[in-house]
């Protein structure tokens, strides 16, 4: 009787225990290429700000729970990087399965120009199913400062044309809506396809 | 002299990353200034041109500079959505004469004011662009003005620009009658 149960418990730990190994052998997180996508050992919180989005909709960053994001914190007055940036998200979104749980969106470090409706014109021109919000400038000072990003308004800002100095990396969201890493330029479409992939299918 | 040390220095960093832009500078075509040839616009195929610098009835005897050309390769402006009144253009510069020649002004139709810029990243990778009064090209040397780097901006533009358009810039250099170059929409 005793016998009995003990080989039982012997047979039920190794199985477990096979179980395991497999596990274990298996990698728990894909290794990412870190020069292609920074994935920051611990995630950070976002501040709890509220954005205006491109439909005028009141939001905070906790409603990109849900899906993975990338983020560019631009403006759209923007002659070179943010054009660039915007075009390569959309070389890396057509790259990614039509299904995909990665959704792109425009961060305007610019609230005294860019309004809801020249946000929405600015990126649904990269791609109809790009995002875009802003806020007023102590809240953008505030959800900058806690995805590391920087920015200064450069030149007149009582006069249309200046301009906005600022960081020009891709900040990631994890579907947590925390901060999981950074996508630092040069921005190469392919390999951050391949990278994010790898990331969100885990 | 900053400057444009500055801008090789960006200039070559950005060639080792490389990223759009193919460079063909096979196809090399002469073209008649300031003609706009629209209707062959469609494609937005790199494009050499070159000038010819003795440009010979045009030009005083006075100025007339050192044999060899000016040549304009791949010159593009990006494509912006039509809200963004902002551009930027981009061009490789190649001196082929036997002096230093330096790039004075860009005046251009289709904006209000055009200034040439350079990039500067810091240590955080904060891009600011400022503008620069001139850009200096050594004889026989190549200035590149490329995305992420030094570039030709385009502040106010007076209609949006679609894919394939070609627009005229004319490019003041010193010593030289300015010289129309023509760029691709893209
Ligand atoms: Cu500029």
């Amino acid at each position: 009787m005793l016998n009995k149960g003990v080989i039982i418990a012997i047979a039920l730990a190794s199985l477990a225990a096979g179980y395991f190994v497999a596990q274990s052998s298996r990698p728990k997180t894909p290794v990412i290429d870190d020069s292609v996508i920074f994935v920051y050992p611990q995630t950070r919180s976002l501040a709890a700000v509220s954005l205006t989005d491109m439909y005028g909709q009141s939001i905070t960053p906790a409603d990109f729970k849900g899906d993975w994001w990338v983020l560019y914190f631009g403006f759209t007055f923007c002659p070179d990087a943010c054009p660039m940036a915007l075009a390569n998200m959309k070389q890396i979104k057509t790259r990614l399965p039509e299904n995909t749980n990665i959704k792109f969106g425009l961060i305007s470090v610019d609230p005294q120009r860019d309004t809801p409706d020249r946000l929405k014109e600015y990126v649904t021109f990269f791609h109809p199913e790009f995002y875009a919000a802003t806020s007023d400038a102590e809240a953008i000072d505030a959800l900058t400062a806690s995805v590391n990003v920087v920015y200064a308004i450069s030149g007149d800002q009582s006069k249309d044309d200046y301009s906005v100095d600022h960081s020009n990396f891709m900040v990631l969201l994890n579907p947590e809506g925390e901060h999981a890493g950074i996508i630092s330029s040069p921005h190469d479409p392919e390999k951050i396809a391949v990278e994010l992939s790898k990331l969100t299918a885990s | 002299m900053r400057s444009l040390l500055l801008i090789l220095l960006i200039s070559s960093v950005c060639i080792a990353c490389g990223p759009s832009a193919p460079d063909n500078t096979d196809t090399s075509t002469s073209i008649e200034p300031a003609s706009t040839k629209g209707s062959s616009a469609v494609s937005s195929a790199p494009e050499t041109v070159a000038v010819a610098s003795p440009a010979g009835e045009a030009l005083p005897e006075d100025e007339a500079p050192s044999s060899g050309t000016i040549e304009f390769d791949d010159p593009w402006i990006r494509m912006v959505p039509s809200v963004s009144p902002n551009s930027a253009a981009y061009v490789s510069i190649t001196n082929g004469t036997e002096d230093a020649v330096t790039l004075t002004g860009i005046n251009s139709q289709v904006a209000d004011r055009i200034e040439i810029h350079n990039v500067e990243v810091d240590a955080a990778g904060t891009m600011s662009m400022f503008k620069i009064d001139e850009l200096m090209i050594e004889p026989d040397s190549t200035t590149m003005l490329e995305p992420s780097g030094a570039h030709i901006m385009i502040y106010g533009l007076k209609e949006p620009l679609n894919e394939g358009d070609m627009v005229t810039m004319l490019m003041s250099f010193n010593n030289q009658p300015p010289i129309p170059v023509n760029f691709s929409v893209k």
